[in-house]
């Protein structure tokens, strides 16, 4: 009975398995067999997905904890959704008489993307920038399979080295989920006192004040990124190229920083408010020049890890790579502040689902324009200025957005 | 559903009991509750009373384990202590709870919603949820799109419907129109009387605890100030109609309202002042303690 009723709620959210389904077509009609295990570990990850925000939304209750069992039931739903999908698109892959699907890799990306979701903030901004990070990886292979990237990359996962401490760290993040389910709603509570004792300096956390408190904190968060980096450097041993390594590598960071950076952008007014009451900015252009600053700061904020893993990786890379790496960059950049731009007012909660279909549908027209852009030559100079120039409107535009939010007006 | 399994633990034992519970958000922020002690006999409704940030929402989170705020002290329930009650199966079962605000389930229709919820409790009062939801004329729509009163009674449904023991409802009525606060507490009043369920209910309005509630509690500064019968408060709290103040020690607290005195000693509690009782106590009681 309760299967029923869980899958009852589930069915509910019936528009995001919708939205997901034109990429999942698009993927699995342009794709190849070269990137079926890339494919396998995609699908993986929107499962993870989908599990994590039926989870957190079925489990953003306070009474959670009391009602028996219901945390056991919420763990059982989010196990389904990453066991039984594999399980059952293995099966049917490896009965066509292909390999074993990357079991390993699929399920620890799916019980990262779970995790993630269920411990963060159920917001529409960090809905959305979790499914952009979804599309970019759909977005890389499709775009290795155009461009028929070397297939070491995709073989590699089905590698049982690669495979068990996979599958061993994919248990430790589903005990971390487990953890998590049934940890209470509210472990602690803001502490208005404690914060009205800190400085304005704090306050404002480094944002635009505190640029080298700032700096650490990136590079700390950013240390899994590096972890990467040394894991890909090891791969290039195996013969992949350097290039395919790097794009990877880029890829990851940008995945790894939406989240991130798309709920920050979003309470960037508030900062600026306080800056604007405390009297720190006198005029409403200075305190737009430093929000800017600030934005394009965060939109960078994987800035050390992109610098430590260019600086292992970009030795013997040909120009041309770094040129497409630099145009995928600032457009995810331009991504990233269009989604705060899009998301940053606050929408009723009965628009969500609207509001993250319109999200959805904006990455992936986006994803798929600049696939075939760069499929058809479109990646020269000209759209390194076009991505640029939309960069600086686009920016603009989060500025006055949110000086307006801060209520700022003169 | 008739397979209601047997009762592990007797019926007989203190619903709750606190004993110097101290909470407080954080290692360096102040405490919140200090030395907080109550216990809640079988059968009474107990109306916890206390200004807004008083704690009234942390000694309900801190007994349910839906907080780590609690720093010290022992809470016991049914008999059972040392433990967060909802690890035990047979506590989860006889405790209800209505959160100040209720959220979650966005999407779910009220239906599917009291389906999931309802599924895992061992026995649930389909009747008494269904009856409710007629008289509170609760739409089976999505509860995201639900007025923040209609959601607080499927909160409340969600919390009753089990027919739970004890029962802790924190400011439940504070969203809710006239007509269903009045068929919330006339409800409350029916479980009470039906199964003898032990209610703790923490509100801002005093004529409703003054309606409900058989016992009072008011929590000032951390702890309890004030614990007794609604009928031993009224035995004790005198009202006058004098014309001038009476002379008092310097400790006591003389109080009026309108032309109405009365005495509030610290020590002591609520000095009688052999006069008649009349008129609304427990708004000006509540202000006397709160005011020290």
């Amino acid at each position: 009975m309760r299967s029923a009723v869980v899958l009852r709620a589930v069915l509910g959210r019936w528009w995001q398995l919708v939205c997901f389904l034109p990429f999942v077509i698009y993927v699995v009609v342009l794709g190849g067999p070269a990137v079926a295990n890339g494919i396998a570990v995609w699908l993986m990850g929107i499962a993870g997905w989908i599990a994590g925000v039926f989870a957190k939304d079925l489990g953003n209750w306070p009474n959670r904890p009391l009602v028996p069992g219901y945390s056991k039931t919420l763990f059982q739903m989010v196990l389904v959704c990453l066991l039984l999908i594999p399980l059952a698109c293995g099966s049917l892959w490896t009965a066509l008489g292909n390999p074993p699907p990357p079991f390993g890799p699929g399920l620890l990306w799916g019980t990262i993307m779970t995790l993630c979701v269920v411990r963060t903030a159920v917001s529409p901004a960090v809905l959305a920038t979790n499914l952009a990070g979804i599309i970019g990886l759909g977005f890389y292979l499709i775009w290795a399979a155009k461009q028929a990237m070397h297939p070491v990359v995709f073989e590699s996962l089905t590698d049982w080295r690669l495979q068990f401490p996979a599958l061993a760290l994919a248990a430790l993040a589903l005990f971390h989920i487990w953890r998590r389910l049934n940890a209470p709603l509210r472990a602690t509570t803001r502490n208005f006192e404690a914060e009205g004792r800190e400085p304005l300096y704090t306050k404002l956390y480094g944002l635009i004040a505190g640029l080298r408190a700032r700096v650490w904190r990136e590079v700390v968060v950013t240390l899994p990124l590096v972890a990467l980096a040394l894991l890909l450097v090891l791969l290039v041993r195996t013969g992949i190229t350097t290039y395919h390594v790097w794009i990877v590598f880029v890829l990851a960071c940008l995945v790894y920083s939406l989240a991130r950076v798309v709920v920050r952008l979003a309470t960037i007014h508030v900062p600026l408010r306080l800056l604007w009451l405390s009297g720190a900015a006198e005029t409403r252009r200075s305190l737009g020049r430093e929000c800017a600053l600030a934005i394009l700061m965060l939109g960078f904020g994987w800035l050390p890890a992109g610098l430590v893993g260019a600086a292992i990786l970009a030795l013997g890379m040909h120009q041309a790579a770094q040129f497409d790496g630099v145009l995928l960059v600032a457009f995810t950049t331009l991504l990233m502040i269009a989604l705060f731009v899009g998301t940053g007012r606050r929408i009723p909660s009965t628009k969500g689902s609207l509001q993250l279909l319109a999200v959805g549908v904006f990455c992936g027209g986006l994803t798929i324009t600049l696939i075939h852009g760069i499929e058809l030559g479109w990646a020269d100079r000209s759209a390194m200025v076009l991505v640029l120039a939309g960069l600086a409107v686009a920016t603009w535009w989060a500025v006055a957005r949110a000086l307006a939010r801060a209520e700022i007006v003169q | 559903m008739n397979d209601v399994p047997e009762q592990v633990l007797p019926m007989e034992a203190v619903p709750l009991s606190i004993a110097g519970l101290g909470a407080g958000y954080g290692p360096d922020s102040p405490d919140v509750l200090r030395d907080f002690s109550i216990e809640l006999q079988p059968g009474t409704i107990t109306g916890l009373l206390g200004r807004n940030g008083s704690g009234k929402t942390t000694v309900m989170e801190v007994v349910l384990g839906l907080t780590f705020a609690g720093r010290e002290g022992s809470v016991t329930m049914f008999g059972e202590g040392s433990q967060p009650p909802y690890w035990r199966r047979e506590v989860s079962n006889r405790v209800g709870y209505v959160p100040q605000r209720f959220s979650g389930f966005g999407w779910l229709k009220v239906d599917a919603c009291l389906a999931l919820v309802s599924a895992h409790y061992d026995h649930w009062d389909y009747d008494l949820a269904d009856r409710l939801r007629r008289e509170w004329r609760l739409q089976n729509r999505r509860i995201g799109e639900l007025p923040p009163g209609d959601r607080q009674k499927v909160a409340v449904l969600l919390a009753i419907g089990h027919r739970p023991d004890l029962l802790m409802l924190d400011e439940p009525v504070s969203s809710l129109d006239p007509s269903a606060r009045r068929d919330f507490l006339a409800a409350l009043v029916e479980l009470n009387a039906d199964q003898g369920q032990t209610v703790l209910l923490a509100s801002h309005v005093t004529s409703d605890i003054e309606r409900l509630a058989t016992h009072i509690a008011i929590l000032h500064r951390g702890r309890i100030a004030c614990h007794a019968a609604l009928d031993e408060i009224r035995d004790r709290l005198g009202v006058a109609t004098l014309d001038t103040p009476p002379p008092l020690p310097p400790e006591k607290t003389f109080a009026s309202h309108g032309n109405r005195y009365w005495i509030w000693d610290p020590h002591d509690g609520c000095l009688p002042a052999n006069v008649r009782i009349e008129g609304t106590l427990l708004e000006d009681l509540f202000l006397a303690v709160t005011s020290k």
